[in-house]
């Protein structure tokens, strides 16, 4: 996926000026402080804010930091919210909405609403949302951010498995460099407008821990 | 009591209830109507809702009976109570659906757009629910305020065939038991309107 010539401005804030970057196949992360333009990045290939410049990403599907259901529609609404222009059949439709459901344990829970859910669920819940979205890559906001240590255990272990199942480019953004180091294949280090460096991570991700990649992680500390 | 319970023997009881409750319904159907293609409006244009804003609290501002004493001059009675209903309920549900459409989540809508949702399936799916709770919490009290505002109305401008004529006739003639049965039965009216809207509500937002 290739950006060209991004510009962004919030009023009279720049936030980008023609700002170019080659995203590689696999999973992307943006790692970088808070306010350095992170969220943005990813709207702009999402096209969800005003920008001038190319980005030849086609669709996506979205993970945002809160798991953004529609409140007066059920668990199963919810995801077949998305599909209904996509997937124009309805059996075919309910089919990948129960499969999906399935795949993230949801499948009991697929006629409650969204406030009777709990955190992990409802995470869940967005994430089944955008791997059974047709689109050729997934942009995910903080998604794991405010969830306690066992739950983000469980749901990037979920989203590693339907990552596996489905798969399709991913860009993530956090400020978590453990996060970044356990998921992504390619880490960038994003400075206001700028690169300040990249990283590969060969390491299959079933293989990874913190320590066995503490030199990249040393790196970007030194970055940041 | 005896009197409240006997009412319905009175002549022309059903005509005068029912025309009361007719126009109280008529106004609030306008104002309904006005006050959600308004907000709509002025979510969707800076420069509207600043035009709307000080008209909405010239009319929130404005006293009732001053207002119905200033329309009587203009028309007839029976209209005039529909339309004091209107300026006085008009007002509030336009402000209470501002904020209500002000405050629809925005990571929905934009969840939508990124979904390439089409925008009448965004209406539908994303603004009306939210908008629902408030709209029968703004309906329930403003139609009860409604038919006081209307009987009002009826009462200042002798309005024959109302619950307004009928109180302010118990009053000409110094009839306590009858002023007394007939205010009742506004209090009871109001009372099964707000139960109405309540029921309908609890069937209809099913997720709060």
């Amino acid at each position: 996926m290739k950006l060209n010539n991004i510009s962004v401005k919030y009023g009279d804030k720049t936030v980008y000026d023609n700002f170019s970057l080659e995203i590689p196949k696999g999973i992307t992360c943006i790692l970088g402080a808070s306010g350095c333009g992170k969220t943005t990045l990813l709207n702009v290939i999402a096209r969800a804010l005003p920008f001038s410049g190319k980005v030849d990403a086609q669709s996506v599907s979205y993970i945002f930091q809160s798991p953004t259901l529609i409140p007066s529609m059920t668990v199963e609404k919810n995801v077949e919210y998305v599909l209904k222009e996509q997937i124009k059949d309805k059996k075919k439709r309910k089919k990948i909405v129960f499969d999906i459901l399935d795949k993230v344990g949801l499948e009991k829970e697929k006629k409650n609403f969204p406030g009777e859910l709990s955190g992990g669920m409802a995470q869940r819940v967005a994430l089944a949302r955008a791997f059974c979205y047709p689109s050729d890559c997934l942009l995910m906001d903080e998604p794991f951010k405010g969830l306690d240590v066992t739950l983000k255990k469980n749901i990037l272990s979920l989203f590693l498995s339907l990552y596996r199942q489905n798969n399709r480019d991913v860009v993530f953004v956090t400020h978590d460099i453990d996060e970044a180091i356990l998921l992504a294949d390619n880490i960038f280090v994003l400075t206001n407008n700028a690169v300040l460096g990249t990283f590969n991570c060969n390491i299959p991700q079933e293989e990874r821990t913190v320590t066995s990649l503490s030199d990249i992680k040393e790196q970007i500390y030194a970055l940041l | 009591m005896e009197r409240f319970f006997t009412l319905w023997q009175e002549k022309n009881f059903y005509n005068s209830l029912f025309l009361t409750i007719g126009r109280t319904f008529l106004c609030f159907v306008l104002s309904f109507a006005f006050g959600i293609v308004l907000a709509v409006v002025a979510n969707m244009s800076k420069p509207c809702e600043k035009f709307l804003s000080p008209i909405v609290s010239v009319l929130r501002a404005a006293p009732t009976v001053a207002v119905i004493y200033i329309l009587y001059a203009f028309m007839p009675a029976k209209k005039m109570a529909i339309v004091v209903g209107f300026l006085i309920g008009f007002p509030i549900l336009y402000s209470q659906f501002v904020t209500a459409l002000s405050e629809v989540d925005k990571n929905l809508v934009t969840m939508a757009k990124i979904y390439k949702v089409p925008i009448l399936r965004r209406i539908f799916g994303i603004y009306v629910p939210s908008i629902l709770p408030t709209v029968f919490d703004a309906s329930r009290a403003t139609l009860s305020l409604t038919l006081k505002v209307v009987i009002a109305a009826e009462i200042l401008t002798l309005v024959p065939l109302s619950l307004g004529g009928k109180i302010q006739s118990a009053y000409s003639s110094f009839e306590i038991a009858y002023l007394l049965a007939w205010t009742l039965l506004a209090i009871v009216v109001s009372f099964v309107l707000e139960i109405m809207v309540s029921v309908i509500k609890k069937a209809v937002v099913r997720w709060k």
